[in-house]
């Protein structure tokens, strides 16, 4: 072979290669940060809508208004004043259906025009030996009850007809279960086993375990029971566990119970939904459809605790942040698929001399960007400052360096609420939603308008640890409302005072609970705070009516909101060809309609 | 479904002719080269059968069939056999293989050539095969058409039912299935020892070819009937000269409408016994082959002649086939050895100056304990290994040894077929209608008998004794067959030909008297071969019809009238077949020239089938009523989907009983009456079933069972809910009204099933007679069964 010299041709390829790799390698990184716009909230300026306080579907109360309605109805015999009756009226206004409050069995009077949807007894206004004539009046005449809460052990044990109208064998008045049962095909996620098993350590119980025990008889079916290890080892059926909410069929209605004190929680408008599908072929109810993550203070973009960062992890906050949260997080939000909002921390002690880091500020808005997620304002602070003086430092830093991003929401306390809707500051002036926690989970209201535009919501789930309660809480939200707001807080990540509040471990606990959180919710729409608050006011906004003649159902959308969202819930069978929506499946039985116009039809294919 | 039965019927035969003709024809193709076609089955089919029984119950004994070692066994042996027999043309495969692949790897061979040699070999054996198979039609085609006709014909006429109709037909068909299944487990002779050679044809046929056992019971039928047929088809062919007498008789047995239904009907039953009519005659046939091979075999050969070396060869297989073919007869049932052993008796007749001869009776005598020791050592090896008898060969004996009614037939007063509504096979309450005529002769006899009794006062000289005496024997016989023609002619009409008792005799009775006469006369014209076999035929038919009344001679019933019958006809079919023969034959001994034998014996034969289709007309296919099934269609139906769609042990049929054999492993079986008992007497309990789907199988119009009542096909309704349930254990609560008693409540317990958990309970399927529910349950959080239907109590 002869030895040649490199060639001009050759050594020009060569180049052009090189250059070309070079170019590939470079080019996907000028383009990002070229077209990057960080510096506008793009959810902010497409998603802003016109449907206001005004727009919102209003729960008639008054009987003559409620009989002539075109609305169904619910008759709740109790008190509205409760926690029980601020779930159910809740739950009306979500479903959109009116109600009769009676405080007594007696003061209820039966419209023959028109039948309740069911009738939801709150069992401490009731006196089953008195009233026990009526339900069962109420039954022959195809109207469903729902005992919200039983009556006491010994008054139902006296009452052989309440057993029966109930489908019970009373069994012991109290009993300590070690875990419950929720069977499938009743909240949205399928079957759930909260029980000792699958919790050896008792980390994640948290529930009420301590009840009646009732045995369901025949015609009866259980939908959650509770776990009782009997005193000998030897083992309990399940089928004759303690029974903590069922169904009793009668000749022409349901009779369905909870053993508990379930629908004292906003929780509870699942379980009420759940019901009311089970007591119907079809069911049809609207929906936000909207799952979505506000994630708390962070980042930050002073460094105030840097000698503290560096003792725990041997790098200062900058480093904390970028290299080491950061990738957490954002494979936090890839693996659940998530549209995380952060609400961001400038400074919480306003009094040192510690400033904002520009850099920082500059880097994450990039990232946040890049993840297609949201900034939003957070009212954490030192004790020392107001809101209204953070407000005003917040908008100096933001007018200055992200002077084109409209922050339209901001997280606050419940009790800070009134001040920040009361602030003058001008960063206030873009906020559509206030993201407030629900403390205690003693929420009354999952969202509403706090004035003619602005709307709270609440966010009724934290992903600080995984507990069952909360798994239990998740999946009646995600049936009821196809709704979720979680709270990831990032508080006193980057203020260590103790080795286990380090992020390592606060990372395990947070993304085991978000992903079983978020585990049950594939199908629904994985929104940022701004897209959540849209499709809460079309949701507040939105009324509707159906109808089913065989297998075809027409349902008609009424209300200012361009847009609405249904679940259709089907006992047997599948939904098809379905015009005027887009229809997905979300599980066996159960699709949701994303409508597209104000008349949606569909065919109902059985099996 | 009706599609789908037939292509698996089409499957099923095609499965079993490869296992039974197809495999033995190739492993044994060299041995059984000079035979004969019709002999060339008969062997192939015997040798197949005998092959793969008994290698069921080796594998079965040792604990280890599956499919596995079944195919081993028989596959691969087969395969190993073919090598090693031929190991030379083998051997030079072999190389001729490996040289290629050597030279494949090399790269000496390109993959073109290589393909291009692979399809020129191919090629070449298509040729070949195409060759053969013009000359095979060339030699046979005429014959093959004409026999794929008789087989579509009786295709048509036995495996219609199966189309229309998917359950079983006979109410011991379960009882076999469960046997079958057992078998699975390495469980042979699970409920005791009994003949279990079909159930190792189907075990096989489910374990290696994966189809379901109900599958096979159901539409094995028209595999099975149409190898009786051919056997038959067979036999005749291989005894008569004329080349259409075997069609003749055989078409006239099975496609025209002379014989009672109820003759016939068992072959659209899936049961041993008609199984086990496959190898009757092939036994027969083979010792006639032995007689016709041994007499040209001198007792010791002097002269070395090839010819007779072979003669004496084709002699010993003859006769091993023959012990072969009736060990078979024992595997499978035993009422098949019996008229096996009635034409054995007839051959003795037959070949009467042959049989005493010390070489042929010696060997006849060693072949026939062959057969026996053949057939009846599974069974023995069964009994030693500690299996009790099964309850039926008890039942059995006890029929032969007398001490058990028989069961009888239905008098058909009107003279039609009697079965039109009724299953095949199943055993129906009647007197034995030749009782009466027995009692009266009795008594008539005892009559002259008493008035003969003082006349003996007299003192009489001994010519007068003789003659007295002669003349009582004279009129005891006079009066015996006078009794026994009465009856046979009585019985024959009810039962067996109801279009004239007399002529039927008269038909048969000349027929053989025909036959001996010409048989007598071949003998004395040295044609022993021929006479001898025509005499066999004859008396084995005049035997099978003594048999038939039995009781009138005072003989054991072996065998009720209810199933000889089936035999008597089958064995028939010969009798007209050699009827048709008898010209041709005799004019082949004058003028040896096959077509003018061959065209005298089909103008015969056409005359004859014209002429008797004229008169009797042709018979219509058999299908079972509805109601007279015992299961309806939609519960075979539903039970193939709910096989197919879903997985092993997650579902349970409630039914009223077929089902629990022919799911088998699949899934779980719980009882109709069981659950509406147990609601009845515990109304507290809690009734739940442990899988995540029930079926729940409601007749709406419910089936008799084969037990007619004066509201047969009624409706479910209320009426029958609120009838208490019957009391009864076993099948006798879903027989008759009180399956429809059964079927009503289950009918309102699902329905109220329905109404309480309308999200889980739906309707599977339905059509106007059947409806079967689904339950989807939680299995953590199973329903209680135990609902208020109304009916309960």
């Amino acid at each position: 072979m002869k030895n040649r010299m490199l060639s001009k041709r050759v050594y020009f390829t060569v180049s052009s290669l090189m250059m070309l790799v070079l170019f590939m390698f470079q080019f996907s990184g000028i383009i990002r940060k070229k077209y990057n716009n960080f510096d506008e909230n793009k959810y902010a300026v497409s998603e802003k809508n016109d449907l206001n306080n005004n727009n919102v579907f209003t729960v008639l109360t008054d009987e003559d208004k409620v009989v002539k309605s075109i609305s169904g109805y619910i008759v709740y015999i109790g008190d509205i004043n409760t926690k029980t009756g601020n779930t159910v009226y809740e739950w009306c206004n979500y479903t959109k259906r009116n109600l009769l409050v009676y405080k007594t069995v007696s003061q209820y009077h039966r419209y023959n025009e028109k039948y309740p949807d069911a009738v939801l007894i709150d069992s401490d206004y009731v006196n089953i030996d008195s009233d026990i004539d009526t339900f069962s009046l109420l039954t022959d005449y195809g109207i469903n009850l729902v005992f919200c809460t039983l009556p006491s052990y010994s008054a139902i044990s006296g009452n052989q007809r309440f057993e029966q109208l109930c489908g019970i064998s009373p069994h012991r008045e109290s009993v300590n279960a070690s875990g419950l049962k929720l069977y499938s095909g009743f909240l949205f996620g399928g079957e759930a086993w909260y029980t000792k098993e699958n919790d050896p350590d008792g980390k994640f119980q948290n529930m009420k375990l301590t009840m009646p025990w009732y045995n369901t008889s025949n015609a009866t079916k259980t939908y959650m029971s509770a776990v009782v290890e009997s005193e000998d080892g030897s083992k309990i059926d399940n089928e004759d566990q303690p029974a903590v909410i069922w169904r009793k069929s009668h000749d022409h209605a349901y009779v369905f119970c909870i053993n508990g004190d379930y629908i004292k929680d906003i929780s509870g408008i699942g379980i009420l939904t759940a019901i009311m599908s089970e007591s119907k072929d079809l069911d049809i109810y609207p929906v936000v459809d909207s799952q979505s993550v506000i994630v708390n203070n962070f980042p930050m973009f002073s460094f105030e605790n840097d000698d503290a960062v560096e003792k725990y992890y041997l790098r200062n906050t900058s480093s904390l942040l970028e290299n080491v949260i950061w990738p957490d997080i954002s494979n936090l939000a890839e693996s659940t698929g998530a549209r995380f909002t952060f609400m961001a921390a400038p400074q919480i002690n306003y009094s040192d001399n510690n400033f904002v880091s520009v850099r920082e500020m500059d880097y994450f808005f990039r990232l946040f960007s890049e993840i297609s997620s949201e900034a939003g304002l957070t009212t954490t602070r030192d004790d020392a400052t107001s809101i209204d003086e953070k407000l005003t430092a917040d908008a100096g830093i933001f007018s200055n360096y992200l002077s084109n991003y409209k922050f339209t929401s901001i997280i606050a306390r419940k009790d800070e609420l009134e001040n920040v809707l009361s602030s003058k500051n001008s960063l206030i002036d873009d906020v559509n939603t206030i993201v407030t926690d629900s403390q205690d989970y003693g929420g009354t209201k999952l969202f509403s308008y706090v004035n003619d535009n602005v709307i709270n919501v609440e966010c009724p789930v934290t992903s600080d640890k995984y507990t069952y309660s909360d798994d239990f809480r998740q999946r009646c939200f995600q049936t009821a409302l196809a709704y979720t707001n979680i709270e990831f807080n990032m508080t006193g990540v980057c203020n260590p005072d103790d080795e286990k509040e380090l992020w390592n471990e606060e990372i395990k606990l947070k993304s085991t609970a978000l992903t079983s959180y978020m585990k049950n919710s594939k199908m629904f729409t994985k929104c940022s705070i701004s897209q959540a608050d849209k499709r809460i006011r079309e949701f507040m906004a939105a009324d509707y009516s159906y109808k089913q003649n065989s297998s075809y159902v027409s349902l008609d959308i009424t209300g200012a909101q361009d847009t609405a969202r249904f679940i259709v819930r089907l006992r047997t069978g599948e939904v098809e060809n379905v015009s005027g929506a887009v229809c997905t499946k979300v599980e066996k039985g159960v699709y949701l309609i994303t409508a597209q116009s104000k008349h949606v039809e569909m065919t109902i294919k059985t099996e | 479904m009706s599609v789908t039965n037939v292509v698996q019927s089409i499957w099923i035969l095609i499965l079993y002719s490869l296992m039974t003709v197809f495999m033995p024809a190739v492993v044994m193709h060299k041995r059984i080269a000079k035979r004969r076609l019709c002999e060339k089955f008969l062997i192939c089919v015997v040798a197949g059968n005998f092959y793969i029984v008994n290698v069921v119950f080796i594998l079965q004994f040792l604990h280890v069939s599956n499919r596995f070692t079944l195919f081993c066994a028989t596959f691969v042996a087969a395969f190993v056999y073919m090598i090693l027999r031929n190991r030379t043309k083998s051997r030079q495969i072999l190389i001729k293989i490996v040289d290629i692949m050597s030279r494949l790897a090399r790269n000496t061979m390109g993959r073109r050539t290589f393909f291009s040699k692979c399809g020129n070999h191919i090629k070449s054996a298509l040729k070949k095969l195409i060759i053969k198979i013009k000359n095979y039609l060339k030699c046979y085609g005429w014959e093959t058409f004409l026999t794929l006709c008789l087989c579509a014909v009786v295709c048509v006429i036995y495996g219609s039912n199966g189309i229309i109709n998917y359950g079983y037909t006979a109410s011991d068909t379960p009882v076999h299935n469960y046997w079958i299944n057992a078998m699975s487990d390495n469980n042979v002779f699970v409920a005791g020892v009994y003949p279990h050679g079909f159930h190792c044809i189907i075990y096989y046929m489910h374990a290696v070819f994966g189809i379901d056992t109900y599958v096979l019971l159901r539409l094995f039928t028209v595999t099975s009937a149409l190898y009786i047929h051919l056997a038959l088809f067979a036999f005749c062919k291989g005894v008569c000269r004329g080349a259409y007498s075997a069609y003749a008789a055989v078409f006239i047995f099975a496609a025209v409408n002379l014989l009672n239904k109820d003759c016939i009907i068992r072959y659209t039953n899936n049961l041993p016994q008609e199984y086990g009519m496959i190898f009757i005659l092939p036994t027969v046939y083979f010792i006639f082959e032995f007689f016709k091979h041994q007499k040209m075999c001198p007792k010791k050969i002097k002269i070395k002649e090839t010819a007779l070396i072979v003669e004496g060869e084709l002699a010993a297989e003859d006769l091993i086939y023959a012990a072969v073919s009736f060990s078979l007869t024992i595997a499978v049932h035993f009422y098949g050895t019996m008229i096996a052993g009635i034409f054995c008796i007839g051959i003795v007749f037959g070949f009467l100056i042959r049989i005493v001869q010390p070489r042929f009776m010696a060997r006849i005598i060693a072949a026939f304990t062959l057969g026996v020791i053949l057939g009846v050592l599974p069974l023995a090896t069964a009994v030693i290994m500690g299996k009790p008898m099964q309850g039926s060969i008890g039942w059995g004996l006890s029929v032969i040894s007398g001490n058990k009614t028989t069961t009888g037939i239905n008098i058909d007063t009107s003279g039609q077929n009697s079965s039109g509504t009724s299953s095949g096979g199943q055993s129906s309450d009647s007197a034995d209608f030749g009782q009466q005529g027995e009692v009266q002769g009795d008594a008539a006899y005892n009559d002259e008998d008493g008035q003969n009794g003082p006349q003996s006062v007299k003192k009489q000289s001994f010519a007068d004794k003789l003659k007295q005496k002669a003349g009582v024997v004279y009129y005891k016989f006079a009066d015996l067959f006078g009794r026994a023609y009465r009856n046979l002619n009585n019985d024959i009409e009810a039962a067996v030909f109801p279009h004239g008792g007399d002529f039927y005799l008269g038909f048969v009775f000349i027929s053989c008297a025909i036959l001996i006469i010409f048989g007598i006369i071949f003998g004395i014209s040295r044609d022993y071969d021929y006479g001898g076999r025509i005499i066999t035929v004859a008396f084995s038919i005049i035997f099978i019809h003594m048999m038939f009344i039995a009781g009138v001679f005072g003989l054991p019933k072996l065998m009720d009238q209810n199933r000889t019958r089936i035999y008597m006809t089958y064995s028939l079919a010969v009798l007209v077949a050699l009827d048709f023969d008898i010209v041709p034959y005799i004019i082949s001994r004058f003028i040896n020239l096959k077509t003018l034998y061959n065209t005298i014996s089909l103008a015969i034969c056409v005359v004859a089938v014209i002429r008797v289709v004229d008169v009797y007309g042709l018979r219509e296919p058999i299908v079972y009523s509805k109601i007279g099934m015992l299961e309806s269609n939609g519960a075979v139906e539903c039970l193939s989907n709910i096989i197919k769609e879903n997985k092993a042990r997650t579902w349970t049929i409630l039914s009223a009983n077929d089902e629990l054999r022919m799911m088998d492993k699949h899934g779980y079986h719980y009882e109709t009456l069981d659950l509406l008992k147990d609601m009845k007497k515990n109304p507290d309990k809690r009734i739940t079933i442990p899988t995540k789907y029930l079926y729940i199988y409601v007749e709406k119009t419910p089936l008799n069972y084969s037990v007619a009542y004066d509201k047969s096909g009624q409706k479910v309704s209320r009426e029958g809910a609120a009838t208490p349930l019957p009391q009864y254990g076993g099948i006798v609560s879903y027989t008759g009204r009180y399956r429809w008693v059964v079927m009503s409540k289950m009918y309102y317990w699902a329905q109220e099933l329905q109404k309480l958990f309308p999200e889980d309970v739906s309707v599977y399927y339905e059509d106007d007679d059947f409806i079967c529910y689904k339950l989807v349950q939680n299995t953590s959080n199973l329903y209680n069964l135990n609902i208020d239907y109304e009916y309960r109590n």
